[in-house]
C-alpha cells in the first residue's frame, strides 16, 4: 500500500505543478491508426497453455491541448484470433480499450526541444475470450473488464520543425477487475500494485506533412497481469501507422 | 543537453528491453514429451480438483504409483491407458479425457436401474415440442400438465418457452416436470425454469472452489438462491421426476426446486456430480476436464458421488418397463390426483 500512496502522491504533485501553468492557445487533434498487433496470452481459466496470434487493431484518439495541459481520449478496438502451438484449438477475442487522461508539461524537467509531461489517466479494458478446445468439442468464454487509474509520463523530442519523437510510459496504480472466475460467474476485485500489473510503453515518430496533417508510426508494448483466484496475463506488441489531423 | 542524452538513452534501453519481452514475462509453454504430459495432467488436477479430501483420495500416492512407469519412450497408447486409469479412479464424470485414441468418462450410472422415461409418451396427449429440449403435453384423463426437459445445454430461448407453457397450464391442478436422464448443461438455463416456480427467494446451495495449492485451500462458501422471475409463477403442486441420469446442472435444478413447499421430488437418486469443470490441454494435443467447485445443500450436505435422494423413491421394475408402464410417472399422477 505504501507504493500505491507514493504513486498517487506523484500524480497529485504532477497535477498540482501543472495547474500553476497558465493555459493559452487551444489546439485539437484527431489520430487514426491501424497496423499489426501480436498477442501472447495465458488465461488460467481458459487453458493452461499459452495462446498467441496477430491482429489488426483500430486506434482512434482525440486530444485537446492548451499550452501546458493536454486532455486525451482514446478508443482501441481489436478482434484477435489466437491459437496454441500444440493443436487446432483457438480463441476468438474481442478487445476494447477506452481511456481518458490529462498530461501536464513540467517546466522543471523540460528543456529546449525536449518536453516532459506528467499526468494520469483512467483506462477501461474489456477483453472477452471464447476458447474453442477442438479436441473436447467444448468451448468456454472467459474475460475481464479492467478499469484502472494510471500514472502517465510522456517525453517529446523535436528534432526540427518536421520530425518529432514521442515516448509514453503508463503504469497502473490501482484497478477494479471484474471477470470470470473458476466458479463460472463474474466477480469483481479491487487490485493494487501487488496484484495488478498494467504497463504500457510506446515509441512514436511523427513527420509533419502539412499544417493540419502529421504522419505517425508507433511501436507499443503492453503487459497486463491480474492475480485473483486465477491469474490472467498477456503481452501485446504492435506497430501502428496513421495520420494525425490537427485543428484549432 | 546532458538531460537530453540521458532521457534518450533511457528510452532506447527501455524500448529495447521491452521489445518482445512478453516471452520473458509469460512462462513458456511446456515441451511435448510423455513425462511432461503426465506431469501436467497430474499437476493440473492437483491444483484445481476439489474432492480429494471428500473422496479420501491420496493424490501423491497416485503419482508415486504411476509416474515411474512413464518415460520419454512411453507410447501414446500406454500414456492414454495410464491417464485413463487415473481419470476413472476419481469416480467423477466431470473429469474427462479427450484423445485421438478415445474419450474417457466415468460412468456414474453403471450398476443402477435406468428408470427411463421412454414410456411417458403413453400417458400424455397433445404433446408439443416447444423447443429443441423442452416438450409438454396433457396427462390423459386428468387436469395435469406434463413438461419434459431433456437437457440444460441449449440456448436461453429454448427455456424461455416455459412462460408460454405455464400460461397454458395456469388452470392445471398440478404439473409434472420430467428431467430423467437430463445430464445437465448451464445453470443459467435451469434457473430460467426454476424461477418460474419460485414462490419466494430461497437459498438452495452453497458453493466453494479451490483457491490455492493445498488440497484444503478453498474459497469461502458462496450462497445461491432461487427467486421469482418471469411474467408469473406456478405455485400449485409440482412433481419433479428423477433418475440416476440426472447429473450436474440438473442436480442444481433439483436442489433449487426441492426448496419450494409445493414441489415433490420423485423417482430415483440422482447421479451425484457437482464439479463445474474447466478445460485443460496437454502439449500432445489431448484435452481434459477437471471439476473445480464443490456444491452442498443449504444444510451443507455434499452430494458429489452420492446423488440427491428423492422425497419419494420409486423404481420401474423390468416387467413394468416391458409392459410399457412408467411407474414413476404413475406415482406422480396418483400424488397430484
Amino acid at each position: 500500500m505504501v507504493k500505491l500512496y507514493t504513486a498517487l502522491l506523484l500524480v497529485l504533485i504532477a497535477f498540482n505543478a501543472a495547474a500553476q501553468l497558465s493555459d493559452s492557445v487551444s489546439t485539437s487533434s484527431l489520430d487514426v491508426r491501424t497496423g499489426w498487433r501480436h498477442y501472447l496470452l495465458n488465461d488460467e481459466i481458459g487453458s493452461n497453455l499459452n495462446y498467441a496470434g496477430s491482429s489488426a487493431p483500430i486506434f482512434l484518439a482525440y486530444s485537446k491541448s492548451k499550452k501546458a495541459r493536454l486532455r486525451e481520449w482514446q478508443l482501441i478496438y481489436d478482434a484477435p484470433t489466437l491459437s496454441n502451438t500444440f493443436n487446432e484449438s483457438f480463441l476468438d477475442g474481442a478487445f476494447v480499450l477506452i481511456q481518458y487522461g490529462q498530461l501536464f508539461k513540467t517546466s522543471w524537467l523540460s528543456k529546449k526541444n525536449l518536453s516532459v509531461q506528467l499526468g494520469g489517466n483512467l483506462k477501461s479494458v474489456l477483453f472477452v475470450r471464447n476458447f474453442n478446445v477442438v479436441r473436447s468439442g467444448f468451448d468456454n468464454t472467459t474475460g475481464e473488464s479492467a478499469s484502472s487509474l494510471n500514472l502517465h509520463g510522456r517525453l517529446i523530442k523535436s528534432f526540427n520543425a518536421k520530425h518529432t519523437f514521442v515516448y509514453d510510459l503508463q503504469i497502473a496504480l490501482v484497478g477494479y477487475v471484474y471477470g470470470t472466475q473458476f466458479n463460472g460467474s463474474g466477480t469483481g476485485d479491487l487490485l493494487t500494485l501487488d496484484t495488478l500489473t498494467d504497463i504500457s510503453n510506446s515509441l512514436s515518430y511523427q513527420i509533419r506533412l502539412g499544417d493540419v496533417v502529421d504522419f505517425l508510426v508507433q511501436y507499443n508494448f503492453r503487459y497486463y497481469q491480474h492475480q485473483r483466484v486465477n491469474t490472467v496475463e498477456y503481452g501485446t506488441q504492435e506497430i501502428l501507422a496513421g495520420l494525425k489531423f490537427k485543428f484549432k | 543537453m546532458r538531460l537530453d542524452f540521458s532521457l534518450f538513452k533511457y528510452v532506447l534501453i527501455t524500448t529495447c528491453l521491452l521489445y518482445g519481452c512478453e516471452k520473458a514475462l509469460i512462462e513458456e509453454d511446456p515441451i511435448n514429451t510423455p513425462v511432461e504430459n503426465f506431469d501436467i495432467f497430474w499437476e493440473e488436477l492437483d491444483r484445481h480438483y476439489p474432492f480429494f479430501e471428500l473422496k479420501q483420495i491420496d493424490w501423491d500416492s497416485v503419482y508415486a504409483l504411476h509416474r515411474p512407469s512413464i518415460s520419454n519412450n512411453t507410447t501414446p497408447i500406454d500414456l492414454f491407458q495410464t491417464l485413463e486409469s487415473i481419470s476413472l479412479s476419481l469416480r467423477d464424470a466431470h473429469v474427462n479425457l479427450y484423445t485421438p485414441l478415445g474419450d474417457v468418462e466415468y460412468d456414474f450410472k453403471a450398476g443402477f436401474p435406468v428408470n427411463s422415461n421412454i414410456h411417458a409418451f403413453n400417458y400424455t396427449i397433445n404433446r408439443t415440442q416447444a423447443s429443441r429440449v423442452v416438450a409438454y403435453g396433457d396427462i390423459i384423463n386428468s387436469n395435469l400438465g406434463y413438461i419434459t426437459i431433456s437437457s440444460f445445454g441449449g440456448e436461453r430461448d429454448d427455456y424461455r418457452v416455459i412462460d408460454d407453457i405455464l400460461e397454458l397450464f395456469k388452470e392445471k391442478d398440478g404439473i409434472i416436470i420430467d428431467v430423467r436422464s437430463n445430464g445437465g448443461g448451464s445453470s443459467l438455463n435451469s434457473d430460467i425454469i426454476a424461477t418460474r416456480f419460485a414462490d419466494e427467494e430461497r437459498l438452495y446451495r452453497h458453493i466453494r472452489y479451490r483457491n490455492g495449492p493445498e488440497q484444503s485451500d478453498f474459497s469461502r462458501w458462496f450462497d445461491d438462491s432461487v427467486k421469482p422471475r418471469g411474467s408469473s409463477q406456478y405455485t400449485s403442486p409440482v412433481v419433479i421426476l428423477t433418475n440416476r441420469g440426472c447429473f450436474s446442472t440438473t442436480e442444481d435444478f433439483i436442489l433449487a426446486m426441492r426448496t419450494m413447499p409445493h414441489v415433490t421430488i420423485m423417482g430415483d437418486t440422482t447421479g451425484g456430480g457437482s464439479g463445474n469443470p474447466i478445460l485443460r490441454e496437454l502439449p500432445n494435443g489431448w484435452a481434459f476436464r477437471i471439476s473445480t467447485w464443490m456444491v452442498v445443500s443449504p444444510e451443507f450436505v455434499a452430494y458429489e458421488g452420492i446423488g440427491i435422494p428423492p422425497d419419494t423413491t420409486i423404481w420401474i421394475n423390468p416387467n413394468d418397463s416391458t409392459a410399457g408402464r412408467d411407474t414413476i410417472l404413475e406415482g406422480a399422477i396418483n400424488l397430484l390426483n
